[in-house]
């Protein structure tokens, strides 16, 4: 037996991984590429680029660049409260809902547009949206409002869009990391005299944070690397992170700069993530824990 | 007592009233675009003037939704077999092996899944420009690959946990090698995760959107990238139609997913060990 298995070992050694690590390094190229670019001087006109240069880094703290950046923040908060305030309910739901059958027809509801990709969503939005959209017929036509809203090319349209396209993952996740609090637990402080409410802040809720944590870090993530939502329903009047980067690649051509503002896009996702994280464990230490 | 029955009451109440109203705010986009694809008017308006196939009718005639159909299918075949090859070797060998090496190989291929989709596609761009790939199938294929390898992986690690290493020690302990102990034990119980894995793969794929924008050309271009660029310029329903197309492929495969390996267990919404 450990001959079969000694051998086995050997002779598949390193092989199987070969193409994984040359896409891998595909990757890494292609990354590396990004900060290769960041500090080249840019050509006008040319895709040939020029002699090493700091003034892509320069640029960036232009105001224009550095309202993209607090936009974007803005609407990540947004985003990742409002999906995590609507999705925890939901995900409660999902693993606590006495019929199977409920769970199971929820479990449909949030799967389908999780796998739907982003375009064909914010184009379902752009639909609901509009002046003439679904939205505003449905409140004109039930007399609640008189002029219809403008909720299309504006901040507040491309956040509740952003929060539709983010619960799915959100509640997913929340979902998971309430399986791991068992219902013993809670049964026990119930058994005690906790009353519900409790029992959910005491021993239910610090229970379920790891997953509350691991899904609001995706959610900001995946909501500061939202691009085709922004563009759509923004129209080019809600200026991103994202949005600057493909304006400056695909727009303009300046892949210096573009590439730079990557560089820079990546950093602030970085730090924000470890700021998160830091809040949230400072959270997970206090009187609640 | 009776005063704290009536609130756990009145809270059970509003929890099940906010989870429907989530769930109609989830659902309502999808419907919004069904509607309007059957919508017979040029001009969308609400609700729906009668019953007409027209636009779907009309996509058949449009020359660059059938390219960006075609282009969808064939990289979306293409990655998605090459990321289940790749997949498969890799994970068994990461996964029976783990160490310093193997755990950073691992977390590189997963990276994709939090990296913005924006900068890969920016670098990918980059990294065709400079070994004369631009505008290629190859680049696209890589980067959806990229792209879908994480939800492989991850779906046959689930596999591979369950896997009990007992079965293959026992095949070669019975003379059989180590091919065939693959070909015939490992491959099968794989099996669950290769399928999940293969419809996770192949959703994504034709989804994909942020990398294929950067990557793209003209005779390359992906169905998203197509509707995108023509949502931008247009706003008749034959975009509803190919959206509800969309919708339809979506709750088909997740139809398929929920009957063959269960949402439940490969959303790992069973509770632990």
């Amino acid at each position: 037996m450990t001959v079969a298995k000694g051998s086995g070992r050997r002779r598949t050694g390193w092989v199987p991984l070969l193409p994984a690590l040359a896409l891998l390094a595909v990757l890494l190229c292609a990354l590396f590429l990004i900060l290769q670019f960041s500090v080249r001087a840019y050509i006008p006109g040319s895709l040939q680029v020029g002699g090493l240069t700091l003034a892509n880094y320069r640029r960036i703290f232009d105001p224009l660049y550095l309202g993209a950046v607090w936009e974007t923040l803005v609407i990540c908060f947004w985003v990742t409260t409002s999906s995590l305030l609507l999705g925890y309910p939901v995900a409660y739901a999902l693993v606590r809902h006495r019929s199977r059958a409920v769970q199971a027809g929820l479990l449909i509801v949030v799967i389908l547009p999780f796998f739907l990709g982003t375009v064909v969503r914010s184009y379902a939005w752009m639909l609901l949206l509009g002046v003439h959209g679904a939205l505003n017929a449905t409140l004109v036509g039930l007399g609640v409002i008189r002029e219809p809203l403008r909720l299309m090319f504006s901040r507040a349209g491309v956040i509740v869009a952003l929060v539709q396209i983010s619960l799915p993952i959100m509640i997913i996740l929340v979902a998971a990391g309430l399986c791991h609090v068992l219902r013993e637990h809670e049964q026990v402080a119930a058994t005690l005299g906790a009353r519900p409410t409790q029992v959910f802040l005491h021993v239910t809720w610090p229970l379920s944070l790891p997953g509350v944590i691991s899904a609001s870090i995706v959610v900001f993530g995946w909501t500061l690397s939202a691009f085709a939502t922004p563009v759509m329903i923004g129209g080019g009047r809600v200026y991103v992170m994202t949005v600057m980067i493909y304006d400056q690649i695909l727009g303009t051509g300046n892949y210096p700069f573009g590439a730079a503002l990557g560089v820079f896009v990546l950093a602030v996702d970085l730090l924000l993530l470890r700021l998160i994280q830091a809040m949230f464990r400072a959270l997970r230490g206090g009187p609640s824990a | 007592m009776r005063a704290r029955r009536f609130r756990t009451h009145l809270g059970r109440i509003t929890g099940g009233a906010l989870v429907i109203l989530v769930g109609a705010f989830l659902t309502l986009p999808s419907l919004v675009v069904l509607l309007s694809s059957i919508n017979p008017t040029t001009v969308l308006n609400f609700p729906p003037q009668g019953f007409s196939l027209r636009w779907y009718r009309e996509l058949a005639e449009r020359p660059d939704f059938r390219l960006g159909l075609l282009n969808t299918l064939e990289i979306a075949a293409a990655s998605t077999g090459l990321s289940l090859a790749l997949g498969t070797a890799a994970s068994l060998r990461l996964y029976r092996a783990a160490g310093t090496a193997t755990h950073w190989i691992r977390a590189g291929l997963l990276s994709p899944l939090v990296l913005p989709g924006v900068l890969i596609g920016v670098g990918l761009l980059l990294f065709a420009s400079q070994v004369g790939l631009v505008a290629s199938f190859t680049i696209l294929v890589l980067g959806h690959t990229l792209m879908v390898l994480p939800f492989v992986l991850q779906s046959l690690w689930t596999s591979l946990e369950n896997l009990d290493p007992n079965l293959e020690r026992a095949a070669a302990t019975l003379g059989a090698r180590p091919a065939q102990v693959f070909r015939y034990v490992t491959l099968p119980l794989l099996r669950p995760g290769l399928l999940a894995g293969a419809l996770f793969a192949a959703m994504i794929s034709i989804n994909e959107f942020a990398v294929s924008l950067f990557v793209v050309g003209r005779r390359t271009q992906t169905l998203p990238v197509v509707l995108f660029n023509y949502t931008l310029a247009y706003v008749d329903p034959s975009i509803a139609a190919v959206s509800s197309l969309f919708i339809l492929a979506t709750a088909v495969a997740v139809m398929i997913l929920e009957r063959t390996v269960g949402l439940r267990r490969l959303l790992r919404l069973e509770p632990g060990p």
